[in-house]
């Protein structure tokens, strides 16, 4: 903000503030990256068995439907 | 290349990609959702990344493309979050105590103290607000970064920005402890 030559003094005032919390950045724990990865490296193992399940669901009803359809037509 | 090697599966090069980009992407989570929900927002980002890697298409940098998700992703956490009072006229007793039997000079005390006030202040902003100011005042973002990772034109990402530190200079002027901002 400093670089801004358009900044007023309590713009510049509150830089200054900010400085604190620029100089004490949070920082991620070390578990961080290895428990994205196992899960990220979960879900893409578990993606196509769902996938499967998901279109046999999606058979099944279809299936069904059209039976109780054709039951319905046919009486 | 390790983003085109990432999109075609290899884990390690996602793990890579990760490892580069964890302290940004935990740093700007931890400052517009707060150090408590920062470590989920931060995974559940990455892993949105994950899923959606195909959709990078190499405009602009990737840290820009990753830091859009994990911008959306504590933007609809605070929307999910139930609202609760802040910036109240003292926040003293919300500051964290000093650990008990820790000693520290009394400089450093006060310079942590100051932090967390000013933490505390910061979380009272508007979260469309925070977050420019986020990205440009504590992280020194161009604008045109901004502009990608918020999603907004350059001259709203700039209006932002200027209401942004307008409403946290008033905040800090209404606080009772004195930051010497001059009106």
């Amino acid at each position: 903000m400093n670089d801004e030559p358009d900044a007023g003094p309590a713009e510049r005032r509150l830089d200054e503030h900010l400085d604190m919390l620029r100089a004490t950045p949070p920082v991620p724990g070390k578990a961080l990256v290895p428990r994205v990865v196992r899960r990220a490296r979960l879900q893409s193992y578990l993606r196509a068995p769902l996938r499967v399940v998901g279109m046999i669901g999606f058979a099944f009803v279809q299936g069904l439907a059209a039976l109780i359809g054709g039951g319905r037509k046919s009486s | 290349m390790l983003v085109r090697r990432a999109q075609n599966g290899d884990m390690r090069a996602f793990e890579e990609l990760v490892e580069r980009h964890r302290a940004v992407v935990f740093r700007v989570a931890a400052r517009v959702v707060g150090p408590h929900e920062a470590d989920d927002v931060s995974q559940d980002a990455l892993l949105r990344a994950y899923h959606r890697l195909d959709s990078y298409r190499g405009e602009g940098s990737f840290r820009s493309w990753l830091l859009r998700i994990v911008h959306n992703t504590a933007l609809n956490q605070l929307e999910r979050r139930v609202p609760e009072p802040v910036g109240g006229s003292d926040d003293i007793e919300q500051a964290a105590p000093p650990r008990e039997g820790a000693r520290e000079p009394v400089s450093r005390l006060e310079a942590r103290e100051r932090t967390e006030r000013l933490e505390l202040k910061l979380s009272g902003l508007r979260p469309e607000h925070r977050a420019v100011l986020v990205l440009r005042d504590l992280e020194g973002m161009p604008y045109e970064e901004i502009a990608l990772i918020t999603g907004s034109p350059l001259g709203s990402v700039k209006g932002r920005l200027h209401r942004a530190r307008n409403e946290l200079i008033e905040i800090l002027r209404n606080n009772t402890y004195d930051w010497e901002l001059p009106r």
